[in-house]
């Protein structure tokens, strides 16, 4: 799977930065809580230190407003001078709206008069010789299930002892909860084994109250207490003892859930900035690794592309001095080498390439077919020179086996080609022809060969190496020297025969015109005679033929106009043409011009425009084109007819001398055109179709090819 | 949350009060007297004010001092003066109504006690043997409660000792010394009060005590007995006294054989765009009543009642 470079480092960065993260929010997190419990556990403690304060405090203020209730004038007067209704009424008056509980004045006489009783009752008169009655005090009272502090004080008019009055107030749930409210926790209060007052609502009092009638022996001063869903810690602490010295007990409750949702805002704010942190740790790893790493690193492998598509040349501008940097200068070395080896690997390739040229010059120059072959039986490589040879049997030549390469060959060549090839490792040089067709109405293309072995560069054999010398034409010339052969000592016996026959035949023929003269024409001799005179004259021009066939002749070259040349010969056979309705289509350009003698060339047209008239029994037509080859000294004639068109035999033969089709032709026609185009050092070709046609097509060299 | 809540309904209460009822016309008036007006004795004079005259508005009784500088036309209001004193202060245009009220100083009698059943007037005697039998059932209280710390009430004793304790011929015989004297049958309204003081049958506490402190106490039933000023109407149907005083029974203060009550009057004054439903004033001589002067009382105030009061803690009698 690809993952760029950049998803790894900012991955990388990323999962570093956010484990640090990690850590540090869980390590913050955890002193937080731990310092938080502490803190925590440190309040307990305070608030229990300081409920002995708040405690006395609370009795502090009891006390003292019991003595500014026994400092008030009305309450003086009125418990002295018996206004007990007034002072009953006084009383419930001042501590209405207070929160105490009631207001007592025991007088001297034993009258109790209560704020919260109408009626005042009697008690036992106060003992005047018992000076306590002049001291203050507090006392806890645990009366029916309810506790009360109570402060009370002697009251005394114009120095006078005149009673005590108590002041009282009901630890109940509501002086809890406004204990609570100060205390910031909550209280509760139990006495024996019973939990007498509580801030707590009711759940959290049944809760208490349970784990003070449970462990109301408790020994730990602290401890947690699950009451809901929430959990207190719970200190305990011995207040006071009431009157009947029962042990009064406070607990102080402090809910958990502030420290907790405390701490879960420290952890939720850890974690906020922890996500913070890691956002802009993605965004800084991004814009470092963009900045510092991946920009860096894209110029590397911009320029390393730039490199790989050749620009050796590149350099990267910009190089610190950290690993990038060197890593940048590593490069920018690396790219000056690679410059100086591709010079130097450019210098060897082009010596390699000159020298591959040259070599593929030399073969592609020869005329000589050079084929490798590897030991494995298969083409190579092959030159130009081996391309054409085979051009008109293979398509290609690389890649082709031994067995399809001899498969055309003709047999004997085939046998010859594996003779040659068994005896590779033989001293001595094997050579051997090889024939195959050309194709259809081409001929035969006949080639020398000889095979050589391929070495590589530790001598071991690697291949063999073919090479083939075209010798057709070798084999044609050899063929036309001994046809020249047989044809020059034909002419020559049939010179020697016309010498000797054209004497007689003048002696006949002078003697028949005599006879003509010398008959009448009436005389039934005379037609003999005027037979003998006209085959004479025949077999004299037979004579004449063969005596210019025969005869070395010179030559008149010069260069002329192709259409002065062609033109009488058109007009010459324009006659004979007519009458066997054949059509004569010229077609060449009228600034044509040609290097000949016009005598002889106008001979050949004459003798071939004869022939192809003479094809055509039933009318037709000739085409006769000259043009000069592009890039060629030729300029190519062609004498194309609708005739009959002639077999395979009569075109191999047709140049022979006294070959001929025709009861009275000589033989000596197409045989004196030869002899021309071979004295204007050109050739001749012939193609034909029996029923189609014939295309006579000679070629004429220019002036300065001659 | 719930102060939240509450405050815009009692501002809509307010609102739908202020609308449903059309704003009641108030009749201020102003009272010019010795006397000092307690809550109960103005609650008193106000429903008799609203009988006697039929006003159905809401009477605002406002105690006037001479001294202060009230603008009494601005405000439209009624004057009641003490007959006797001076009218000099009021604003121009006010002068007499053909009305007044009568207030009337008796001896008010708690009747919420069982045992003591009084249907008719007590002599002095009477009254001392009342006293008793209550301190007996009650020692730790006092029957009887006076405001002896104010010097009208020093007056008003003063006053009807001296019209009471007038020898005549249904007179106890004479006594040598005021000390070998039961203290109901003491002339001398000091004497007799102290005398009471000491024998517990009067609260000490009443030499410091004003009217309001006194109408208190006897109120908080801690005492039976306490003189009173009360309208005069009331006398005539003590059912009126209830909603003030409770239940209890108005008596002529029993010194001797004293029947009479001491009375000022309340004269209206108004100005005479103010249509009053008053009717002529029909002025009937009446035996039961002791009519107060103003003048010579403010002149015994002024110049006996220090001496008197003093006498009163002193004692030594």
């Amino acid at each position: 799977m690809y993952i760029s470079l950049r998803t790894k480092v900012i991955s990388l960065l990323f999962v570093l930065i956010s484990s640090l993260a990690f850590i540090f929010n869980e390590s913050s997190t955890g002193l937080i809580q731990e310092k938080t419990r502490e803190i925590f556990q440190q309040r307990i403690e305070l608030l229990l230190a300081s409920i002995r304060s708040y405690w006395d405090s609370e009795k502090n203020m009891l006390l003292n407003n019991a003595i500014l209730y026994a400092e008030s004038e009305k309450i003086i007067n009125y418990s002295t001078y018996g206004l007990n209704n007034m002072l009953q009424r006084e009383m419930e008056r001042l501590i209405a709206k207070t929160g105490f509980y009631d207001l007592e004045m025991t007088l001297v006489n034993g009258q109790i008069v209560s704020s919260n009783q109408y009626a005042s009752r009697r008690g036992l008169p106060i003992d005047l010789h018992d000076t306590r009655q002049n001291l203050s005090w507090i006392t806890l009272q645990f009366i029916d299930d309810e506790l009360f502090i109570r402060a009370e004080v002697p009251v005394h008019k114009l120095g006078e002892f005149i009673g005590r009055l108590a002041l009282r107030r009901k630890l109940d749930d509501i002086r809890l909860k406004r204990m609570a409210r100060n205390l910031q926790a909550e209280v509760s209060l139990a006495v024996k084994e019973k939990l007498v007052a509580s801030s707590l609502v009711e759940g959290g009092r049944q809760a208490m109250a349970n784990e003070h009638f449970q462990n109301n022996d408790r020994k730990e001063d602290i401890f947690n207490l699950k009451i809901g869903s929430t959990v207190f810690s719970i200190g305990r602490v011995i207040l006071e003892k009431t009157v009947e010295s029962d042990p009064v007990l406070l607990y102080l409750a402090v809910s958990q859930d502030k420290m907790l949702s405390l701490l879960e805002e420290a952890r939720s704010q850890n974690f906020s900035l922890t996500i913070w942190v890691l956002v802009a740790t993605l965004i800084f790893s991004i814009i470092f690794s963009e900045k510092v790493l991946i920009s860096r690193i894209r110029q590397i492998r911009d320029g390393a592309n730039i490199i790989a598509e050749g620009d050796l040349s590149f350099q990267i501008s910009s190089v610190s001095g950290d690993e990038l940097g060197n890593l940048a200068r590593s490069f920018n070395r690396m790219a000056s080498n690679l410059k100086q080896n591709q010079d130097r690997l450019q210098h060897y390739i082009e010596r390699i390439e000159t020298l591959a040229n040259y070599i593929q010059n030399i073969l592609g120059s020869l005329r000589t077919s050079v084929i490798t072959w590897s030991m494995s039986g298969y083409i190579e490589t092959a030159n130009n020179a081996a391309i054409e040879e085979f051009s008109d049997i293979f398509s290609a030549l690389e890649g082709l086996s031994l067995h399809s390469f001899v498969k055309k060959f003709k047999k004997q060549s085939r046998r010859e080609f594996f003779k040659a090839l068994r005896h590779l490792g033989d001293s001595g040089d094997w050579q051997f022809d090889i024939e195959f067709e050309q194709g259809e109405h081409a001929g035969t293309k006949v080639l020398q060969g000889n095979f050589s072995r391929l070495l590589d560069n530790d001598k071991k054999p690697y291949g063999f190496i073919l090479t083939l010398n075209n010798i057709t034409q070798r084999k044609i010339i050899e063929q036309q020297l001994y046809h020249a052969d047989k044809l020059s000592s034909l002419g020559q016996l049939a010179a020697s025969v016309a010498h000797e026959i054209k004497n007689p035949l003048a002696s006949i023929k002078t003697l028949g015109q005599l006879l003509q003269e010398e008959t009448e024409d009436d005389d039934s001799r005379r037609e003999y005679i005027d037979v003998i005179v006209s085959e004479v004259n025949r077999l004299n021009g037979v004579v004449e033929q063969l005596l210019r066939y025969a005869r070395p002749e010179g030559s008149s070259f010069c260069e002329v106009v192709f259409e002065e040349v062609i033109r009488p010969v058109l007009a010459l056979v324009h006659h004979e043409s007519d009458r066997h309705q054949v059509e004569l289509k010229p077609e060449y350009r009228g600034d044509l011009k040609v290097y000949v003698d016009p005598e002889k060339i106008k001979q050949v047209f004459l003798n071939l425009i004869f022939n192809a008239i003479q094809s055509m029994e039933k009318g037709g037509k000739i085409f006769i084109r000259a043009f000069r080859e592009p890039d060629s000294p030729w300029t190519v004639f062609e004498i194309e007819d609708t005739g009959c068109g002639m077999s395979a035999e009569v075109t191999r033969r047709i140049f022979e001398p006294f070959y001929t089709t025709r009861q009275r032709g000589t033989g000596l026609g197409l045989a004196i055109v030869k002899k021309i185009i071979d004295l204007h050092g050109g050739k001749i070709e012939v193609s034909s179709e029996a029923g189609k046609g014939t295309k006579f097509k000679f070629y004429l060299p220019g002036r300065q090819e001659r | 949350m719930r102060k939240n809540l509450l405050l815009p309904i009692f501002a809509l209460l307010l609102l739908i009060q202020l609308i449903a009822s059309p704003v009641a016309a108030a009749t201020r008036v102003f009272l010019c007297s010795r006397l000092e007006f307690t809550p109960a004795l103005l609650d008193m004079l106000r429903r008799s004010f609203s009988r006697k005259l039929g006003i159905n508005d809401t009477i605002i009784l406002q105690p006037l001092d001479r001294s202060s500088n009230v603008d009494l036309d601005a405000s439209g209001s009624l004057v009641l003066i003490e007959h006797g004193m001076d009218t000099s202060f009021l604003p121009e245009g006010y002068s007499r109504a053909n009305n007044h009220i009568d207030l009337v100083w008796a001896l008010v009698a708690s009747m919420r006690i069982p045992g003591l059943p009084i249907t008719q007037p007590v002599d002095g005697e009477r009254f001392a043997a009342l006293l008793r039998d209550l301190k007996q059932q009650s020692p730790e209280r006092y029957p009887w409660f006076e405001s002896l710390n104010s010097r009208v009430t020093l007056r008003n004793f003063d006053v009807l000792f001296s019209a009471s304790a007038r020898p005549d011929n249904n007179a106890a015989p004479a006594v040598a010394s005021a000390a070998e004297q039961a203290f109901w049958q003491q002339s001398d309204a000091i004497i007799y009060l102290y005398r009471a003081i000491e024998e517990h049958l009067l609260n000490p506490f009443s030499i410091e005590a004003d009217l309001g402190l006194a109408m208190n106490v006897f109120e908080a039933d801690d005492a039976m007995f306490v003189s009173q000023w009360i309208p005069a109407e009331f006398l005539d149907d003590e059912r009126l006294c209830r909603e003030n005083l409770g239940k209890v029974r108005l008596l002529p203060f029993p010194v001797f054989s004293n029947q009479k009550y001491l009375r000022i009057r309340l004269c209206l004054y108004s100005q005479p765009t103010q249509n009053l439903n008053t009717a002529e004033e029909v002025h009937e001589p009446d035996d039961r009543f002791i009519d107060l002067d103003y003048v010579a009382d403010m002149e015994w105030i002024e110049k006996k009642s220090a001496d008197r009061y003093d006498a009163l803690i002193i004692g030594g009698f």
